[in-house]
């Protein structure tokens, strides 16, 4: 069976601008936060993101998004909207939003 | 049973929706849910038999064990299931025309029972404000018997006179009702309107009119009746952190 474990860094390397990233787990819950938090300090841009309900990691990630392709998109509940995906989604912002529901 | 002493509207909203649930119907509600999911558990304390499907993926689960937080993506809407049934599953269920009950929510309604999930202001692409989506609702509405919107704010800013961007919207051979802390409108099978068909005991047909922003053609409508002894029982019994409070 193919090894497929790897540091988180070097699962972070094989992101490449453009591509489109499927993060599990929903709205504040199961989310590759750690993952996420590696990849939002990188120079990345023109991510995809999609998800059922994606929340906190993605969230993260806004900033190198261009399109997201969701059911829901938030935190659910106590932690309200995500915030990132409103600042880079709404009025002139760059991110696209794709609903799929 | 006395509004301000033995039942407020919290209570008193979440009675009306316990209300709705009949024995042998498959009700689903999704996540950010906790006002369904508090009054689904109330519903099983009260011995109404009817098959809770959530997107935790459980059926049934133990309704024994309070909620601790408003989430309804923890584990406590799966620990105890009697089966497993994904949300891919539900979603199939429904679209055969099985589903009895969902129950969804909004930023926005309309007369005709058009909702915003999307967005608010602005135009799709520019919003105002960015929502949430909806959460597989224009999935949902049109297969489902009966859509069942609870929305714990009934003012003139959710209940408006025309939503811009409709996420979903009713079919008209399926019954659609939205449930406020003030009343309940329905739009029967056949028809495409939303009417008021009854208030709470709190209020008035008046009141609800200065609250909502299309015109209601209703001038007289029953009130319902509160909140019994056993209803309030199995309320406080499910929810000892009072998590129905939440969203009021």
């Amino acid at each position: 069976m193919k090894e497929k474990l790897m540091s988180l860094s070097q699962a972070a390397d094989l992101i490449q601008d453009g591509m489109l990233l499927a993060l599990g787990g929903n709205a504040m819950h199961r989310n590759p936060t750690l993952f996420a938090l590696e990849l939002a300090r990188r120079p990345l841009k023109g991510l995809k993101v999609c998800g059922a309900a994606p929340g906190i990691a993605t969230d993260y990630l806004m900033a190198q998004v261009d399109t997201a392709y969701f059911g829901f998109f938030g935190l659910e509940n106590e932690a309200g909207l995500a915030p990132q995906m409103r600042k880079y989604m709404e009025g002139d912002g760059p991110a696209r939003a794709i609903e799929g529901s | 049973m006395e509004f301000g002493k033995d039942y407020g509207k919290p209570e008193m909203f979440a009675t009306a929706v316990m209300r709705e649930i009949k024995d042998g119907e498959i009700v689903f509600h999704g996540l950010a849910s906790s006002t369904p999911m508090v009054v689904m558990k109330a519903a099983k304390a009260l011995g109404k038999d009817f098959t809770y499907v959530t997107l935790s993926d459980g059926v049934d689960h133990d309704w024994n064990r309070p909620p601790y937080v408003a989430s309804t993506l923890t584990e406590n809407t799966y620990t105890g299931s009697v089966a497993t049934f994904g949300l891919d599953e539900i979603f199939d269920l429904y679209a055969s025309g099985k589903g009895d009950i969902a129950f969804l929510s909004c930023l926005q309604i309309d007369k005709t029972g058009r909702i915003a999930m999307s967005y608010v202001g602005g135009d799709y692409d520019h919003p105002k404000l960015r929502g949430p989506g909806g959460a597989g609702s224009a999935t949902l509405t049109p297969v489902t018997k009966r859509t069942i919107i609870w929305k714990t704010a009934h003012d003139k800013r959710t209940m408006v006179e025309h939503v811009e961007f409709a996420t979903t919207s009713p079919a008209v051979d399926k019954e659609f009702t939205l449930i406020t802390p003030l009343c309940i409108f329905r739009k029967p099978v056949g028809e495409k309107l939303l009417k008021l068909e009854c208030i709470f005991p709190y209020t008035t047909v008046d009141e609800v009119k200065e609250n909502t922003a299309w015109v209601i053609d209703e001038t007289e409508v029953p009130v319902m009746a509160p909140p019994t002894e056993e209803e309030l029982a199995a309320l406080k019994k499910v929810d000892p952190n009072n998590i129905l409070a939440f969203e009021f």
